[in-house]
């Protein structure tokens, strides 16, 4: 712990870190500025380099820049945001745990302004954490949708969901009415955790994908990938069409607007 | 749509992008542990505290952490507009990174860093008895100041979200879990509350009697 209870006391006392005593005042520094180096090199990995840390003496009042909020009295309620995290006596280590939480927004933030960060990230390159798409498959040109032929479109969505699972068609129209794919009543009715209900989830766009590039052998990756996206949606319509005639799934999917009106 | 706005919406996703890979970023820089927070227990025992004048259309208010979301990070709402029922309110929160993630996130251009992006898509309806006893209110701003952000336009709106396997899914989802937690929450107190009645002076509250007094004023965001 770098840090005692009784300093964190002293500044939610005295209100900033400048109003405090030089013994809470360096304690508080020495904290902010280890936890701010230590969300810079995460986040910057190889390119971390000592150049970027702001000086130590800063980090600390840094976080109570970002997270002021309102008039100079009603601001600084974060401070009672952090003491009140525990239903016990607060600790030093809630204090430094809500702190570091705030922290790590206020590094983010940091690294935009005055990292060496590249945000710029072009339209081929794959994004971090997909599974091989870019920009251009997130946000395709919208001028290639005119060319899409519906029946086709129709075509592609029927095949697959011929070929669908129960379990896919929940997540389907779980998503068609915007109901997270971790919420209990999905996870309730597949009998599977929220990693699972995800991966079925791309299983469909997966099917999709691979039906319309069967239907489409002579197509472009541009023309493949709008089919998809089109289908991905009749699908979606097409299951909340057939619940609200046929509900199966009432019980767990009542309350969701316009489904069983 | 045209080629303009295409490039422009995979310039605003790109830098959303960036935010999103360096929220994880540090959220892993802790590990799974990444301190200590209520849970569901947080809820019960907090006693009401009704704010001086009540609550009005602008009222920019502070979660208390009394679910799991709340307690990872300070939430903040605005108070939209009264709901359907008498003494209910539809608020929508502030959004936890900088730069909207899709349409229905708006750049409100308030100056605090934890009021810069408005989620309108994400407004629930909460009563007024229940906002008071876990909300701290931190400022306000004008009616007119809040419709402006209601009609912006698409320059500072977040980009279309049209592919099934976006990440922002995984984010809309998260973000989804606020209101999920904390409708759990105030039943779990309800209940509790019908058992057994809350008193005022908990022990655990120490910084609510310490800061008693509500400071009514302060509208600000112009």
């Amino acid at each position: 712990m770098l840090t005692r209870l009784e300093q964190w006391e002293e500044w939610m006392a005295r209100c900033a870190i400048g109003r405090c005593g030089a013994a809470t005042a360096a304690a508080l520094q020495r904290f902010g500025a280890h936890r701010f180096r230590h969300y810079l090199s995460a986040c910057l990995g190889a390119r971390f380099s000592e150049s970027v840390v702001p000086d130590g003496r800063d980090c600390f009042h840094l976080l109570e820049t970002h997270c002021r909020v309102g008039t100079p009295r009603t601001g600084k309620r974060y401070k009672e945001w952090i003491a009140s995290r525990s239903r016990g006596a607060p600790d030093a280590a809630l204090f430094e745990s809500g702190a570091s939480m705030l922290l790590r927004d206020t590094v983010r933030v940091y690294l935009r302004r005055e990292g060496p960060v590249p945000w710029q990230v072009s339209a081929d390159a794959v994004i971090e954490g997909t599974d091989g798409l870019t920009l251009a498959d997130l946000l395709p040109d919208t001028r290639e949708t005119e060319s899409i032929d519906p029946a086709l479109v129709e075509a592609v969505a029927r095949a697959c969901l011929a070929r669908l699972t129960e379990n896919h068609r929940i997540v389907v129209l779980a998503r068609r009415v915007g109901m997270p794919l971790s919420h209990p009543t999905v996870l309730a009715l597949t009998g599977v955790g929220k990693s699972w209900t995800a991966r079925l989830w791309a299983e469909v766009y997966e099917r999709l994908a691979a039906e319309t590039r069967l239907q489409e052998p002579d197509g472009t990756r541009e023309g493949w990938l709008q089919i998809a996206l089109h289908a991905s949606e009749w699908l979606g319509n097409q299951l909340f069409f057939q619940e609200r005639v046929e509900k199966r799934w009432c019980q767990f999917f009542k309350g969701v607007e316009g489904l069983y009106e | 749509m045209n080629d303009h706005t295409d490039r422009t919406d995979r310039e605003k996703l790109s830098l959303w992008m960036d935010q999103w890979r360096l929220d994880h970023a540090l959220a892993a820089a802790d590990g799974p542990h990444g301190g200590p927070h209520c849970g569901d227990e947080c809820g019960a025992g907090l006693p009401p505290h009704p704010f001086a004048d009540g609550l009005r259309v602008g009222d920019i208010l502070l979660l208390k952490p009394v679910t799991p979301l709340t307690a990872r990070r300070p939430t903040y709402v605005v108070v939209v507009a009264p709901a359907g029922d008498a003494g209910w309110w539809r608020v929508a929160p502030f959004g936890r990174l900088s730069t909207p993630a899709t349409p229905e996130e708006v750049e409100t251009g308030l100056k605090a860093h934890p009021l810069r992006v408005l989620c309108l898509w994400n407004g629930h309806a909460v009563p007024a008895r229940r906002l008071t006893a876990w909300a701290w209110r931190v400022g306000r701003i004008t009616q007119a100041a809040l419709a402006r952000i209601g009609a912006a336009g698409d320059g500072r709106r977040g980009p279309r979200l049209v592919h099934p396997l976006d990440p922002r899914h995984t984010y809309l989802d998260e973000e989804r879990a606020l209101w999920h937690e904390w409708d759990r929450a105030a039943q779990a107190a309800d209940a509790a509350d019908a058992i057994t009645p809350t008193e005022n002076g908990s022990a655990t509250d120490l910084w609510e009697h310490a800061r008693a007094a509500e400071d009514p004023k302060g509208e600000y965001g112009e």
